[in-house]
């Protein structure tokens, strides 16, 4: 990978970064799993250690040089604690074999950690990452088994930051959606601090690159905020990303497929940003989304297959939709690894009830 | 939606031949999420308990909870005018709800900015209501309507074309301003919503006809060859039923014959024939329309106009069909409240009903029909600017009676009729 890979890497970091948080309620609540946790943790970077190595010293130099001066204080401290753990388990990477005995003398409880780290172990190969290149590159297809059932949040959480990555990596943003937001905020700030002053020197490179800027920043978080909403209102199995000029003939199509992911609740469930790792992880070695040519600028619609009585508003219902079967179509796939957990499955449910539902909004892409 | 084929042919009832078929079109909402099989249960009671008609009906308002949420409107349409007991006819149901995005572009090359064609998912929201607008002699629309679900329904039944021949090109032919472009669209409409049925949606492509000409010396040929392959991705989706406006055909069609003289570059040739081949190509797939208007026929070539089944004249509108037109209008202005107050106006029946004499009832439809006879020879397009024009130069309030109102437009027609003999004379 050259400076592309070096992109994908800072990004998959920043995404950790945000999700470091809420996790951590989970684990306070959940005290006796926190250590079993730490050990799934560990083995998903012990078993592949040349991403975690990567995206640890990326992140340290790539970083700074990003948000070069004004990198505020919070931030730096969110990203110590990134580095740090990268740094953790790396170095258990190299003790793997003492981390496999830890897991024997886990309690009872504990053991359905230690049967999903079991389940991990074959992803990792390095067979595996071929299978999942040569899937990606002649089916369009990529495949990602989380060790577990995971929370309907986590689900609205997948779909955003794939959102946001596919719009970057398609080449309709011109940096990522964190990066975007950050150069917003610190456009804003110089404004606000030299209020009085000629307005217009300030402004970058003319008004309308701003307003564009701005005009795209504010869709997205439009409908990033409404697929929150819908996701907290109905079970959302399948979510598709249209980018092109129409949802009847896209150029291309992203298809998010969530049917054979197990919910559950959030005590049971896997940590969100542990499997968001595991997902871009896929997603990279598939090298699913990058492209050697330029793309078109083009719009994006977000459609959602979700239940017909939901009630939610802002989202255009399209009972007579059906998924467009020509142009490029490309299938992110994720599936919990059948556990029986006692998880109803997700095919049990009534496919009838669920119709698709459209973003009113198109979000144009924009270059600088 | 849950109906069936529904075609003269073929009664969609309980299979009762001597049945007359009522088309039922039910105005879904589109915030609606409602199943299809509920609304049509709603509607059918509601069809039950209001079944006595008087020709075209509709309904906005219902009693049904249901309905009030989810439905615009029902109505029951192309039917004679005459009382009808929907009882004793078979129903077809058609359920649809309009899409509201705006035309999308269709792109022939990645990063040619002119977009080729228009693209329109059907039933659109902005052709809804362009069939009932136009008004034209006794029987073009229906004629229309049949002539092409005809030809639709022979191609679903795998009609052999070689022993029966038949294709799905249209022609519109007339003088401008007669609304040919508007029938096409309202037909494409109108069909989507028939047969939606058999297909699950329509779509719409109105060609750009100029940008098919490229400034490189023999590539138009080419870019003709690209738009249909454009079209042909949407044709491979059997459940789409897909229409085709080439409108001014005959900039795409030229005749040959004129390039013999030498007037014609030959690149406009190889269009030409380009196109003849691509229509041809497409023609195969039974679910295309490709509807075409022109008004300088005798320019098109013979070959196209060879290919085309359904050569329909749309001429000027008669007197008969300029008051309806005018009707419509004053209508909408009653509605508006730009005509105040709301006064009852007849159509023609009721008038040939009461003979035509004149009395209080009749005297301002009476006073329309002669406006209407007075604006014989307008097309359509004008026809619709008269009440505009009528209020702009010769209202001298806001708001106005409709007496008042019928003799601005009075003059209006006047205005207009000297306006084009001054333009004739000046040519």
């Amino acid at each position: 990978m050259g400076e592309e890979g070096l992109g994908k890497e800072g990004e998959l970091n920043k995404f950790m970064t945000v999700v470091t948080k809420p996790d951590s309620r989970v684990e306070i609540q959940a005290d006796g799993q926190t250590e079993g946790r730490d050990g799934e943790t560990e083995s998903s970077g012990g078993l592949c250690p040349n991403l975690p190595v990567n995206t640890a010293a990326f992140t340290a130099a790539g970083h700074e040089d990003a948000s070069q001066t004004a990198a505020n204080i919070s931030e730096e401290t969110l990203h110590g604690e990134d580095v740090k753990e990268n740094r953790d388990s790396t170095e258990d990477a190299e003790s793997q074999q003492d981390k496999s005995s830890q897991l024997g003398h886990m309690s009872g409880q504990q053991e359905s950690d230690s049967r999903q780290v079991s389940v991990q172990q074959p992803v990792c190969d390095d067979d595996n990452d071929e299978e999942i290149m040569r899937r990606a590159r002649e089916e369009g297809r990529v495949d990602v088994v989380f060790p577990g059932c995971v929370t309907q949040d986590g689900c609205c959480r997948f779909v955003c930051e794939l959102l946001k990555c596919v719009l970057y990596q398609r080449q309709q943003l011109p940096m990522t959606y964190d990066q975007m937001v950050f150069f917003q905020k610190q456009q804003l700030a110089t404004t606000q601090l030299e209020e009085g002053a000629v307005r217009k020197s300030i402004r970058p490179s003319g008004d309308s690159t701003w307003q564009r800027c701005q005009r795209t920043l504010r869709d997205l978080d439009e409908v990033l905020g409404h697929l929150e909403v819908l996701f907290s209102l109905s079970y959302v199995p399948r979510v598709l990303f249209i980018l092109g000029s129409s949802g009847i003939l896209p150029t291309e199509l992203y298809e998010i497929n969530m049917e054979a992911l197990v919910q559950g609740g959030s005590d049971r469930s896997l940590r969100t940003s542990q499997c968001l790792r595991r997902l871009f992880r896929t997603l990279f070695v598939a090298d699913l989304l990058s492209d050697v040519k330029p793309v078109r600028l083009m719009g994006t619609t977000i459609m959602a297959l979700a239940h017909r009585d939901c009630g939610v508003e802002w989202f255009k219902p399209k009972v007579d939709y059906r998924v467009p079967k020509r142009g490029k179509r490309q299938v992110i796939s994720l599936a919990s690894a059948a556990s029986g957990s006692g998880q109803a499955k997700a095919d049990a449910r009534d496919w009838d009830d669920y119709i698709w539902f459209q973003t009113p909004v198109t979000i144009k892409g924009f270059c600088k | 939606m849950e109906v069936g084929w529904n075609h003269h042919q073929h009664p969609c009832g309980d299979g009762i031949a001597d049945r007359v078929e009522v088309h039922i079109e039910v105005h879904v909402k589109s915030q609606s999420t409602a199943r299809r099989a509920e609304v049509r249960t709603h509607v059918l009671a509601l069809l039950d308990r209001h079944s006595l008609v008087m020709g075209f009906f509709k309904w906005t308002e219902f009693d049904d909870d249901f309905l009030t949420k989810n439905v615009e409107s029902v109505a029951v349409v192309d039917v004679e005018a005459q009382p009808l007991d929907l009882k004793l006819s078979s129903l077809c149901i058609h359920i649809f709800s309009l899409n509201d995005d705006g035309p999308s572009m269709l792109n022939l090359e990645e990063e040619e900015e002119l977009s080729a064609a228009n693209h329109w998912l059907l039933p659109a929201a902005e052709f809804h209501g362009i069939w009932e607008s136009l008004v034209y002699e006794e029987g073009i629309k229906a004629q229309l309507l049949d002539y092409v679900s005809t030809a639709i329904f022979f191609s679903d039944k795998n009609v052999d074309s070689n022993l029966v021949a038949w294709n799905r090109v249209v022609l519109l032919h007339g003088p401008p301003g007669t609304g040919k472009t508007s029938l096409c669209k309202a037909l494409a409409q109108k069909l989507s919503i028939r047969l939606s049925g058999r297909y699950s949606y329509g779509q719409f492509v109105e060609i750009n006809s100029h940008s098919l000409f490229s400034k490189w010396f023999s590539e138009s040929g080419k870019l003709v060859t690209k738009m249909f392959q454009k079209i042909q991705e949407l044709i491979d989706e059997k459940e789409a039923l897909v229409f085709v406006l080439i409108d001014e055909v005959e900039s795409l069609t030229a005749a040959r014959n004129a390039s013999q003289a030498g007037t014609e570059p030959s690149d406009a040739i190889r269009v030409v024939n380009s196109v003849l081949t691509q229509l041809d190509q497409i023609k195969r797939h039974p679910n295309v329309v490709i509807l075409t208007t022109s008004n300088v026929t005798e320019k098109i070539d013979l070959a196209f106009v060879d290919r085309a089944d359904i050569k329909q004249y749309i001429g000027l509108p008669s007197a008969q069909a300029i008051f309806n037109i005018y009707l419509s209008c004053l209508e909408e202005l009653m509605k508006r409240q730009i005509i105040y107050p709301r006064q009852q106006l007849l159509n023609l029946e009721e008038l040939d009903t009461l003979n035509y004499i004149e009395s209080d009832v009749t005297e301002l439809s009476l006073h329309l029909q002669k406006i209407a006879e007075k604006s014989v020879g307008l097309s359509g397009r004008t026809l619709r600017k008269i009440p505009f024009l009528a209020h702009a130069l010769y209202a001298k309030t806001p708001v106005m009676t409709v007496e008042r109102f019928l003799s601005a437009m009075d003059k209006a027609v006047d205005h207009q009729m000297k306006e084009r003999e001054k333009l004739v004379n000046c040519v």
